[in-house]
């Protein structure tokens, strides 16, 4: 058998390829799916909802809402939180919350998701949107 | 329709803190004890069922342990519930007339050899969300707790409950690790792991072991002791925390529609519950996908109802794996206490007259989902 470093997880190649590309350049990509209009994520060959193959790439706004979260209690580190986020009606996405919207983020809030470096692996963090700022948060959508 | 297959003996280990012995020697002692009970020997065993972590392929390992050649393996693993799916397939396999008697062992030294803090390869999907940090399997079912709390403006204090119901139980049961009895305080004041989840509100972590025979009805040499499989059910819903539908809607129900239909009763004729509890939040959302009240009501239904000792709803009579054992999978565990709940003679913990049980096994982070309606021969 071949054996797969710990760097590069079989989960990098393949049809995730352009999820991972995306992330190290410091943004969001999803699949859609042509035939039901879902968004799939995690990205696969063919849509669960409908099981149609035909699936595109799309670069997310990096906006969604916080479906639950937990604070996390590790004996080796400071308490964090994790949220999973809606990032489209049909697809939820795991995140660290930004360790400054630990205590005010609640279930239902808006997030954007910004991309962090976690001990060598980029992933994102979900950042409370300012309720009302002049102009969008810098967020993993790239937008400005 | 009601099978013909029959659990016919069990067994599992003395003690939950294991450090003598191997994984697989425990399931071999057990095994012989499991067969001993049921009056059959190791060359009348066909069949094998077992799973776990302990080896790459289980069922190869066992069988050369043991010394048999069986026509039948299956080490399906579906998390804790594989051995409510083993059996389902055990029974199928019985009824299709491939097999006459099958082994379901476990055994797991997870707490002596520190093999639960190691960590596993990620699949290619929880590639996907482990850069997050949550921890896994606590984590996810922390986010269906805040999600069930948020949504019906329950409290920790709910989810408490079940585990101080838990210790009345175990405090019958001479054989469970955690015997004191706990309040709602204590849960709350112990340590929080992933809240709203506190320790006490999470399984044990322990060595342990058990087996079950399962033979057609005709074939157990003692009747008497023998109890009926009437029907099982199963399902797989998804993988990771992240792709399952709704946090606080468990598939259990589909799973238990298909055993109770299979054994041709319902709920109300069930006498005994044993239901997974490998946290506070898994048998709140699990009562109530299983219809036994409505959505958001389980801590209400369950005191009013009681689940303790003398109660409308005796449930997870040993203890569970809140208080008893939890040696990482604990589904066989569930089946073994029903077994001996039907069979009758438990003393402080027996369930007057119990003659029907239903257990309900959940896998992975909510992902799998098994049901079995046992009976005894006059239920």
């Amino acid at each position: 058998m071949t054996h797969q470093s710990q760097s590069r997880p079989a989960a990098r190649t393949g049809e995730a390829t352009p999820f991972w590309t995306a992330l190290e350049d410091g943004y969001l990509c999803v699949q859609q799916c042509r035939a039901c209009t879902s968004t799939v994520f995690y990205p696969r060959v063919s849509c669960p909802h409908c099981h149609s193959n035909e699936l595109e790439w799309i670069r997310h706004d990096g906006t969604g809402r916080v479906y639950s979260f937990t604070v996390v209690h590790r004996r080796d580190a400071e308490p964090y939180s994790v949220a999973l986020v809606e990032i489209a009606e049909s697809a939820r996405l795991l995140a660290r919350v930004s360790p400054g919207d630990r205590a005010e983020i609640t279930i239902g809030c808006q997030v954007v998701l910004d991309i962090a470096d976690f001990d060598g692996q980029p992933w994102f963090v979900a950042s409370m949107s300012p309720p009302d700022s002049d102009g969008v948060a810098a967020s993993a959508g790239g937008g400005r | 329709m009601a099978s013909e297959a029959v659990i016919a003996g069990v067994a599992d280990s003395d003690g939950w803190d294991l450090p003598h012995i191997s994984a697989v020697g425990l399931q071999a002692d057990l095994a012989r004890e499991a067969l001993n009970d049921a009056g059959l020997t190791l060359t009348d065993v066909q069949a094998l069922f077992t799973a776990g972590d302990w080896a790459r392929q289980p069922g190869h390992l066992l069988a050369e342990y043991l010394g048999i050649q069986p026509s039948h393996v299956d080490s399906t693993n579906t998390g804790g519930s594989s051995f409510e799916f083993h059996l389902g397939h055990a029974v199928a396999a019985i009824s299709a007339g491939l097999i006459d008697v099958a082994l379901v062992t476990y055994g797991s030294t997870q707490k002596s050899d520190q093999t639960r803090r190691r960590p596993r390869p990620a699949d290619y999907g929880s590639a996907f969300e482990r850069p997050a940090g949550l921890p896994t399997p606590i984590g996810a079912y922390a986010l269906s707790a805040q999600r069930y709390l948020h949504e019906y403006g329950r409290s920790g204090e709910d989810l408490a409950r079940v585990a101080v119901d838990s210790r009345r139980w175990s405090a019958l049961n001479p054989a469970a690790t955690l015997r004191d009895p706990i309040t709602v305080d204590d849960v709350l004041g112990s340590r929080p792991v992933a809240e709203p989840l506190h320790v006490l509100d999470c399984c044990l972590v322990t060595d342990g072991g058990g087996a079950l025979v399962v033979t057609r009805r005709d074939r157990a040499p003692d009747t008497s002791r023998s109890v009926r499989v009437l029907g099982t059910g199963q399902t797989v819903t998804h993988n990771t925390i992240a792709n399952m539908d709704d946090l606080v809607r468990p598939a259990s129900g589909r799973s238990a529609a298909a055993a109770l239909d299979a054994a041709g009763l319902g709920m109300t004729d069930i006498d005994t519950f044993q239901i997974y509890d490998s946290f506070t939040i898994t048998v709140l959302l699990t009562v109530e996908a299983l219809g036994l009240c409505n959505q958001g009501e389980a801590p209400d239904f369950l005191r009013e109802i009681d689940t303790g000792p003398g109660g409308g709803l005796p449930m997870n009579t040993s203890g569970g794996g809140l208080a008893c054992c939890h040696p990482g999978m604990y589904g066989i565990f569930l089946l073994i206490e029903a077994v001996r709940q039907l069979r009758g003679g438990l003393g402080e913990r027996q369930v007057p007259d119990a003659r029907t049980a239903l257990v309900h096994a959940t896998g992975a982070v909510f992902s799998s989902h098994s049901t079995v309606v046992l009976g005894r021969e006059d239920a």
